[in-house]
């Protein structure tokens, strides 16, 4: 138990950095996956063919694949970009695709009525969307929205293979010191599992929050 | 054009390969309460939805009040006009569905102010005065915060009305305002629209209902399989309807008394 007492502040650190990657790369995915969700709906057939293809092509690569094209495939191109920024971006991009299907499932299921009304009386594209369409759709978009965080937060210990100190690698580290794999695992399991615990929390209470009917 | 709300010219609207309207000429002038009847899949609806641009059309014209709707003339070509535009337009032509399409997540106060704050720019205190006031004509005083939800279906579309109505539009449009309602709902929409009629509102109804049909109904016109096959009076085209199908079509309804 020492151990862990004494590691505290390395853990610290990883769980901030496992927190950051998690948070912008969400935040990257969401924006990602609101553009993609409208384009998979409303774009113009060529934009909303690359949509579609964008969002089957990434849910059909592995994350670690995409982390290490955009690790070691960047600095090839001339591109040099850092460990961490890579796989902010690798999983963004592939967070963004989820979200693109959870944003065109949501606001697909609108229904269309709802749409002519907010047309019927004047509002343009974008105000159709803000007052009349979102807010509908978000108890439809909250929960698998909030089942992509869990994932993402999941996702982000695959940063520590391009050697980024998140909480995963600061355990790695502490655990090549002191040989106390068991027990160290067990607290960066049980720091993953409240991390994603809090999330479904708060994704429950946004839930009963915006369910309006 | 003068005095002509709306004027619709060879319209024609396809859907693939599907032909809904196939050349429809209609011309509506101030004031005027035109009420359209057909079979169904006679492009009623679709008709209305074109005049506000809800739908595409793909030849002839529509202008109202002078403008051409939804495009701009362009080399003998018709170019679309940007949201934005079309949007504005859209604010002049107030639409009622058949199934109401009140916005869910607010109130009835809310639905009726949204446009008016959004769209006109009103302020919030504007808005809630002129919404209340049309709530409150349309006899729903006592449910302005209430949820649709909470809303018979009479209350619900007569909610909708105000909605439409309280924007001050040149034309208003009802889409079958009371097929989705209970018969002894119907009733108090009807009244609602009879009032609007009344008190100078151009409208382009389509209805089932023939007895309003009859009784508001300045002209009718009878429409059937993507054209007018007849126009004309109420009296006229009840007691003396000159096409077979609309001879046909009139068969269906137990005569009003």
């Amino acid at each position: 138990m020492d151990v862990v007492i004494t590691s505290g502040p390395l853990i610290l650190r990883g769980l901030l950095v496992t927190l950051e990657v998690s948070v912008a790369v969400l935040l990257l995915g969401t924006l990602i996956g609101i553009a993609g969700g409208l384009l998979l709906l409303y774009g113009a057939w060529p934009l909303r063919l690359i949509a579609r293809v964008y969002v089957d092509t990434m849910r059909g690569i592995p994350q670690l694949v995409l982390i290490f094209a955009i690790f070691y495939g960047f600095p090839a191109l001339g591109l040099q970009i850092s460990a961490i920024v890579a796989g902010i971006l690798a999983l963004g991009v592939f967070c963004g695709a989820h979200v693109s299907e959870v944003i065109r499932g949501g606001v697909g299921s609108i229904p269309r009525g709802q749409m002519d009304a907010a047309q019927g009386i004047g509002l343009e594209f974008a105000q159709r969307l803000r007052y009349v369409i979102f807010p509908q759709a978000l108890a439809r978009i909250l929960p698998a929205w909030v089942n992509t965080a869990v994932e993402v937060v999941k996702a982000s210990s695959l940063v520590s293979l391009v050697s980024v100190v998140d909480l995963m690698m600061a355990i790695q580290q502490i655990v090549g010191r002191t040989r106390e794999a068991l027990l160290l695992y067990a607290v960066a399991a049980l720091l993953y599992f409240a991390i994603n615990y809090t999330i479904s929390a708060i994704g429950v209470r946004l839930e009963k929050r915006y369910a309006y009917t | 054009m003068t005095g002509k709300v709306v004027v619709i010219q060879g319209l024609v609207k396809r859907f693939g390969m599907q032909e809904i309207l196939s050349g429809v000429d209609l011309e509506v002038a101030k004031g005027e309460v035109v009420v359209i009847v057909g079979p169904s899949g006679s492009g009623k609806t679709t008709l209305l939805r074109c005049i506000n641009f809800i739908e595409e059309y793909q030849g002839g014209r529509i202008h109202l009040d002078g403008e051409l709707v939804g495009y701009r003339e362009s080399a003998g070509g018709l170019v679309r006009l940007p949201d934005s535009i079309v949007a504005g337009m859209r604010a002049d032509v107030g639409m009622v569905f058949q199934s109401f399409n009140l916005f869910p997540h607010m109130t009835a106060l809310q639905n009726v102010m949204l446009g008016l704050t959004r769209v006109r720019k009103l302020t919030p205190y504007e808005a809630e005065g002129r919404a209340t006031s049309w709530l409150e004509r349309v006899g729903l005083k006592d449910k302005l915060r209430a949820y649709p939800a909470q809303l018979s279906g009479g209350q619900q579309q007569r909610v909708a009305i105000a909605r439409a109505v309280a924007m001050e539009p040149k034309v208003m449009l009802f889409d079958e305002a009371t097929s989705a309602l209970d018969p002894e709902l119907v009733g108090e929409v009807l009244g609602v629209m009879e009032d609007l009629a009344r008190s100078g509102m151009t409208m382009l109804v389509v209805t089932h209902e023939m007895r309003f049909a009859r009784e508001v109904g300045h002209r009718i016109v009878f429409m059937d399989k993507g054209v007018i096959v007849e126009q004309g009076a109420p009296r006229q085209i009840f007691e003396q309807p000159q096409s077979e199908r609309l001879k046909a079509f009139l068969g269906h309804f137990t005569k009003p008394t």
